[in-house]
């Protein structure tokens, strides 16, 4: 209670107050009459009563301070005081504050813009009530080495019904539809759309933004958000309005939060149905029953996910048994954390951005090494200010933090200059992102958790680059200042360290783009296996369009046919699998031939038309190509590239060959009629076994195609005369993509231009921070070296000479920054490698580039600094100070 | 000033406490020379330290200040104890009593216990 009441009275004593100053001014003046009245009274007399009292009483400001201590909370004022101060300097020195502030900035943004992107996409929690305990089932695929996260709907049914670890289970699914009837158009681009249980929503925790969530089997849709904002212009009367899918209308009861936008992170839903209605929502939807879903559940609370696993698994087993299917292992059923949901991208996205955050860390660093530097020649101009502060009594420790204020203050404003060049480079990585081969779509606004980052991320800059500075600029000696002496080296000694570790960490950067970028250069001029002059891929949804079997073997001919009729096409073909996008696998066996283990099995297979390699202009090394005889009644054919072949047979020349797919009946054996040379076939970076089986013979497989054309020259309107005739083969049919094979190598290097691109811009401002911090510095330690280099011209020393002097202090410098830099840069490329193509982590030639790029940049910046000091005169110098 | 103590943290308080209590209002000046007359000359009181412990007492509400004249006519401020700060004067000296009696009882020699 008296704790209380003496708090509030200082809190008040901080607030107001100068009024029991003037109060106590005179309390202590009257504490004097009274002590002088009574030394006047023991005989003293008049002044000798007066000294008495004086020296008794002591330093009247010392009792004053120590009061006022007591009446409020000092280090509160102090700081308050101090961050007056600091704004008052910063306005003062107003060019030096904008060097800062900039080069700080860009730090700043650069950092905070990729870890948007990184929360985004790698770290933030799905949006939904306690995330941690959200689990998804998935089962390990040995065939293709992954995580497979489908089960049929009944299998759903029965875990839900007969498992107890969990407080609920949700069954989701997604499909990508163009044509949704919304808004009263039709929306010609794909609608991503959710397919799930009626219970998705509640077990997640998600409670619409307007409206309600939907019943099983109501016909009825919930939208997103977004695509509440796109196609019906936030109308408010939304609910209760269609949305026409597959001729069906369904009744959309609800918008869901503006956050959330499903549990797959960069793949947004646009609107949701619940999953007993989708046979009919969806053209060649299955049965509800064989409709695969994703489980995703809610652990109870106190259940760990190994308990809940074991149950699963029991129940898995037990379901099989039943069913009599044994083609899942029950083992193989894992539940894995869904906090995070699901992402494909994410693995994919996971290292390039480890290693944007890691050089966004090394430009902040370097501007930090920069702003200690202005700071420090900024502290020797201030010395004799805080020579006087020191020798009026303020405490070292005083002085420190008043200079820490001062550059937390710049750390305070960067960041908010920092905010905007953010926001520009998080939309320029969002882009980037939505451009790539898995079209990440982020939401990337900013929140709570990214100006969290940012405002520690200022803190932290502050301290870090305002620390030595500080110390060093408290720690002067009095007597030597005061009588105006020159520095000794010690302040020198920091600010060429600085710059030393400015260099090194510029030459780390510079390593690092000149790898990414001859990667990114490596991937694009590689012999890819392939012609790409004048290739244009066309990408169809003809596996959505209901067709399967002879009814999608029967488009192939025909599109075939048409488009290899045009003119301008010199030859056409197509294929199931996409170039320049992940193949399918497949697993073999080879008869007779060695046990392998089940990753050594798997290869990457397409199933391809007629006149196919010619088309894309494969070399076959052996053997022929499919043709047009490789029909579903011929003896099934094969052709391998020769990675498959060396693998399997250990020689390339395998025509004649057999091997049997697993899982198939013994007997049936494809015959590898053609070994074709290998090729940047499924990705630029993989050469991996593939092999190429006549689609007319598989077509049990056969769910997509893609076709490929060949024309001759540019072929001027060539994307409709295609587009024309893939609608007179197949009304209805969407193209998805059309591109010239260029365009899709672009779009499959989008992780790598990215991190190209990033580095390499981050590499040249790192050039220009270390440019300009090596100038400032020489311009400095010359300035103060003007004395001792007027005794050297004094003494007989030429222009040439002294300004040869200053060019090799400067290089000296950059060889010292290099001699750190360059087995930091061996080391950070050694953990990078994995990313490289066509160039070893160590490149030598890279690294002899980039410390060729300092060097010269060094001599740049230093040429000012040793031209004024050559064009000294030795009796101005003398003079000067 | 050689000789003589300065006094204890946390002492302090209470001394000032008891003078106004044994005293009635007086003033800073009054309150240090009164306590160092009580300790026979061996305390000595820091004036850099009586104004801020008045503050603190004045801020926890033990004690009033109100500026007043004194024996020789002399303006001055007077403190003078509140309730509260009567109440805490025979807390605070209680506590003193047993932890002195404690202490006595370490410094007795031979005693064991």
């Amino acid at each position: 209670m008296r704790k209380l009441r003496a708090f509030f009275a200082r809190l008040g004593g901080t607030a107001v107050s100068r009024r029991s100053e003037r109060d106590l001014a005179a309390e202590l003046e009257s504490h004097l009459q009274l002590h002088i009245d009574d030394n006047l009274r023991a005989g003293m007399s008049e002044a000798e009563a007066r000294r008495q009292a004086r020296i008794r009483l002591g330093g009247v400001e010392a009792v004053k301070e120590s009061w006022r201590d007591r009446r409020g909370f000092p280090a509160v004022e102090h700081l308050l005081r101090d961050l007056l101060y600091a704004i008052r300097m910063a306005v003062r020195s107003p060019r030096f504050t904008a060097v800062a502030v900039l080069s700080l900035a860009l730090g700043i943004g650069a950092n905070t813009a990729i870890f948007s992107v990184t929360d985004a996409l790698l770290l933030k929690s799905l949006p939904v009530e306690k995330p941690a305990q959200l689990v998804v089932f998935a089962g390990w695929d040995d065939a293709i080495h992954q995580w497979m996260y489908f089960f049929d709907y009944r299998e759903f049914d029965e875990l839900r019904r007969r498992t107890r670890s969990f407080s609920g289970m949700a069954a989701t699914w997604a499909v990508d539809r163009a044509g949704v009837l919304a808004g009263g158009r039709v929306d010609e681009a794909q609608a991503h759309i959710g397919i799930v249980s009626a219970n998705y929503f509640s077990m997640l925790g998600v409670t619409p933004a307007i409206g309600r969530s939907f019943s099983d089997g109501e016909a009825a849709a919930v939208v997103s958000y977004g695509y509440w904002e796109r196609r019906f212009a936030l109308a408010p009367d939304i609910l209760g309005r269609t949305v026409g899918m597959n001729g069906r209308a369904l009744t959309i009861v609800g918008v869901a939060p503006r956050r959330f936008t499903g549990d797959m992170v960069g793949q947004p839903v646009d609107l949701w149905i619940p999953v007993a209605i989708a046979p009919q929502a969806l053209a060649h939807w299955p049965a509800l029953a064989a409709s695969s879903v994703r489980v995703i559940a809610r652990l109870k609370p106190g259940v760990t996910a190994k308990q809940a696993e074991a149950e699963a698994r029991a129940v898995y087993r037990e379901i099989a048994r039943e069913n009599g299917s044994a083609a899942e292992n029950p083992d193989r059923l894992a539940l894995l954390p869904e906090a995070r949901g699901i992402s494909r991208p994410r693995e994919h996205y996971q290292r390039p951005l480890g290693i944007l955050t890691i050089v966004a860390g090394l430009v902040l660093l370097i501007a930090c090494a920069n702003a200690a530097n202005l700071l420090l020649a900024r502290s020797q101009a201030r010395r004799r200010e805080i020579a006087v502060r020191l020798a009026l009594g303020a405490g070292r420790a005083r002085i420190v933090r008043q200079l820490l204020m001062e550059s937390v203050v710049l750390a305070v404003l960067a960041g908010a200059a920092g905010l905007p060049l953010a926001r520009w480079g998080t939309s320029g990585l969002a882009r980037l992102a939505r451009d790539g081969p898995w079209a990440v779509d982020l939401n990337l606004a900013p929140d709570g958790r990214m100006l969290a980052y940012t405002a520690g991320l200022c803190l932290l800059t502050g301290l870090l680059f305002g620390l030595a500075p500080a110390l060093t600029a408290s720690g002067v000696a009095l007597h030597s200042v005061i009588k105006g002496a020159p520095n000794g080296p010690e302040r020198f000694r920091l600010t060429k360290l600085l710059v030393v570790a400015q260099v090194g960490l510029s030459l780390v950067l510079l390593v690092g783009a000149g790898l990414f970028v001859r990667t990114l250069r490596n991937l694009k001029s590689q012999d890819l296996g392939f012609e790409r002059e004048h290739l244009l891929l066309v990408r169809t949804d003809a596996g959505q369009t209901g067709r399967q079997g002879t009814a999608l073997a029967e488009l192939y001919a025909q599109a075939v046919d048409r488009i290899g009729r045009l003119a301008g096409v010199r030859s056409a073909s197509a294929s199931a699998g996409h170039l320049l996008r992940p193949a399918l696998f497949a697993s073999l066996t080879v008869p007779g031939g060695a046990s392998r283990k089940a990753a050594d099995r798997i290869v990457g297979v397409d199933q391809i038309a007629p006149r196919y390699l010619e088309t894309l202009g494969m070399r076959l090394q052996a053997g022929r190509d499919i043709t047009d005889r490789d029909s579903a009644s011929a003896p099934p054919v094969a052709i391998v590239n020769e990675a498959m072949a060396r693998r399997f047979y250990g020689r390339t020349d395998v025509v004649g060959r057999r091997f049997q797919l697993d899982g198939d009946t013994p007997g049936s054996q494809f015959e590898i009629v053609g070994v074709v040379r290998d090729a940047a076939y499924s990705s630029l970076r993989d050469r991996g076994a593939m092999m190429y089986l006549p689609y007319a013979q598989n077509l049990q497989f056969l769910s997509s195609m893609c076709l490929v054309v060949r024309t001759s020259g540019e072929a001027p309107g060539i994307a409709g005369r295609i587009r024309e005739e893939l609608r007179a083969a197949a009304p209805g049919l969407q193209i998805r993509g059309m591109q010239w094979v260029d365009d899709a190598m672009d779009e499959s290097l989008a992780i790598e231009r990215m991190v190209a691109w990033i580095v390499g811009l981050f590499g040249g401002l790192a050039l220009v921070l270390a440019c300009l911090g090596l100038y400032g510095t020489m311009s400095y330690v010359t300035a103060r070296r003007t004395r001792e280099i007027g005794i050297r011209v004094s003494l007989g020393a030429t222009p040439l000479r002294v300004s040869r002097m200053v060019l090799g202090d400067a290089l000296a410098l950059g060889l010292a920054g290099i001699a750190v830099g360059a087995p930091a840069a061996l080391a950070g490329s050694r953990l990078v490698s994995g990313l490289l193509f066509g160039i070893r982590a160590a490149d030598p030639a890279t690294l002899a580039e980039a410390a060729a790029l300092l060097l010269a940049v060094v001599v740049l910046a230093a040429w000012l600094p040793a031209w004024r000091a050559a064009a000294s005169d030795a009796t101005q110098a003398l003079r000067c100070d | 000033m050689p000789g003589k103590a300065d006094v204890w943290q946390g002492t302090l308080a209470l001394m000032i406490l008891k003078t106004l209590e044994a005293l009635g209002p007086l003033h800073g000046y009054g309150i240090a020379r009164r306590i160092e007359q009580t300790s026979g000359g061996l305390l000595s009181v820091n004036y850099g330290t009586l104004y801020p412990a008045l503050l603190k007492l004045e801020q926890e509400g033990s004690i009033a200040g109100v500026w007043g004249v004194s024996e020789n006519h002399r303006k001055a401020r007077f403190y003078k104890l509140t309730r509260a700060g009567r109440r805490q004067v025979e807390n605070e000296a209680r506590q003193w009593e047993q932890a002195t009696a404690i202490m006595s009882r370490f410094l007795a020699p031979g005693e064991p216990s």
